[in-house]
């Protein structure tokens, strides 16, 4: 039987920096129209088709990025194949929030986790503020992927999940050859053996 | 619980196809839990002091509105809070993790009409998409007015019953979405600080709270009273439950779980007779 690998993907950046519509973008250009009803954009399931016939379907997550979520993102990348940080061009103080993430992944996440930096609303090229050369730079520094992206236009939306999906889909068949009992054949997740302690509050009251 | 290895040990399952013996353990953690619930919610005292911590965090902070949470109140009504509060509430009344899961789900799913009905109506005025920014907070809002008893409790009974390999990679995206949702919810209402809220400069976090604990305490002394009869009248029925007998014990033991399972299948002959 030959299913298809699924991959958990999320996506991380400050809030309003255009998150949310950029995973609805790239679920959108499936849907007609009149279906958008049924579309809710907190978690989205599509396939990608890879070069060489391959296909692999994405769970992207939506994490809430406002501050005070904060300290509980941890909750939402755990066994995340994938994550995709999205800044906001015209926002100087969105781009150190992504070497923030960046940090917390390398150090918190699965140490595979694959990254994919979006530079997002590029549509407002004039209002930019970060170059994007440095941004290239900096996503090279850290061997990951950047683009430039407008949930708007629709532009570099694809191109981005894509690479995504061929990331994560690279570091699975490694995986897969390095210790074949370890891959999950139902999925691309690897098995993982995790001390599965309770969560414990460190304050039990909340005041 | 591994029914998926046990039960092909059993001669009627031997030639059974994957899917088969999937569909059986799923029905099989639905009769067990069901059975063992009162054991298996109450014998866990990890999951009751998270309990009563929550439920003094909701008496705590009976004053929070939609505003605390930057949630433009003139969007929201009341209404749809109590009703996504309620299928929450379902979840005591279910005593499988799977049903657990679709209340939370349902739960969810009110809450997300809700933020898009609003979407549509604004849709001219270019509001730009709802996702977890928007949902997470309103979220922990019915949380806080739904005040759902022995949430924690619940919460613990899926993370230990589902099985596992279903809950973290069988289960649909979204009872895995909004399971984690809850426990982030769960984890910010307990961990909250004055900080953690948009608070205008005349309202102080603390004399809020000192104000709403007076508020529902002068109202809930009866109710606790109440629930605490109901735990007694239950130990006294139910001798066997309390004690030595630990949870973990029972799972990590696979000699009384298959002692278990021929049990059930026993059951099932002696109905079809």
């Amino acid at each position: 039987m030959d299913s298809v690998k699924e991959f958990k993907i999320v996506t991380l950046g400050e809030g309003r920096v255009g998150k949310t519509s950029l995973t609805l973008k790239f679920a959108r250009n499936e849907f007609h129209d009149n279906e958008i009803s049924t579309v809710q954009a907190n978690f989205i399931q599509k396939d990608v088709q890879l070069d060489g016939g391959i296909q692999v379907r994405l769970n992207i997550w939506d994490t809430a990025g406002q501050e005070r979520f904060r300290a509980l993102a941890p909750n939402y990348y755990r066994q995340a194949n994938g994550a995709v940080i999205a800044y906001d061009i015209t926002d100087a103080g969105s781009f150190n929030k992504v070497k923030a993430w960046v940090k917390e992944l390398q150090s918190q996440a699965d140490k595979d986790i694959s990254i994919v930096i979006a530079g997002n609303k590029c549509d407002r090229e004039s209002e930019r503020q970060i170059s994007a050369q440095d941004a290239i730079d900096y996503a090279n520094s850290i061997n990951a992927a950047h683009f430039n992206s407008s949930a708007k236009s629709g532009k570099g939306v694809n191109e981005l999940y894509t690479e995504i999906a061929r990331r994560v889909y690279a570091v699975h068949q490694k995986n897969a050859k390095a210790n074949p009992q370890l891959s999950n054949s139902r999925g691309g997740r690897r098995v993982r053996v995790t001390n599965d302690e309770p969560q414990k509050p460190k304050n039990k009251n909340c005041c | 619980m591994l029914f998926e290895e046990t039960l092909p040990k059993y001669p009627c399952w031997r030639s059974a196809k994957y899917s088969e013996i999937e569909e059986a353990s799923e029905v099989l953690e639905f009769m067990i839990t069901k059975e063992k619930y009162d054991l298996l919610m109450n014998s866990d005292n990890f999951a009751k002091e998270l309990d009563e911590s929550l439920m003094r965090c909701y008496q705590n902070l009976d004053f929070i509105e939609l505003r605390h949470l930057d949630i433009n109140p003139a969007s929201i009504d009341q209404n749809s809070i109590a009703v996504a509060g309620n299928q929450l509430r379902m979840i005591g009344k279910c005593t499988s993790p799977r049903d657990k899961l679709i209340c939370i789900s349902n739960c969810f799913r009110i809450i997300n009409s809700k933020l898009y009905e609003e979407i549509i109506s604004n849709a001219h005025q270019g509001t730009s998409v709802h996702g977890a920014d928007d949902s997470l907070p309103l979220f922990v809002y019915v949380l806080l007015k739904a005040k759902v008893p022995k949430l924690f409790s619940n919460f613990y009974f899926i993370k230990n019953y589902r099985y596992k390999p279903r809950r973290e990679y069988r289960d649909p995206v979204e009872f895995k979405y909004t399971f984690t949702s809850l426990k982030i919810a769960m984890k910010f209402i307990l961990e909250i600080k004055s900080n953690k809220l948009h608070l205008q400069a005349d309202e102080n976090f603390k004399e809020l709270v000192k104000l709403s604990k007076k508020k529902t305490q002068a109202t809930q002394t009866s109710v606790e009273d109440k629930s605490f009869r109901e735990l007694e009248l239950r130990e006294m029925f139910s001798p066997a439950y309390t004690g030595e007998i630990s949870v973990g014990h029972f799972i990590s033991n696979p000699q009384e779980l298959e002692l278990f399972i021929s049990d059930y299948f026993a059951l099932l002959t002696i109905k079809k007779k």
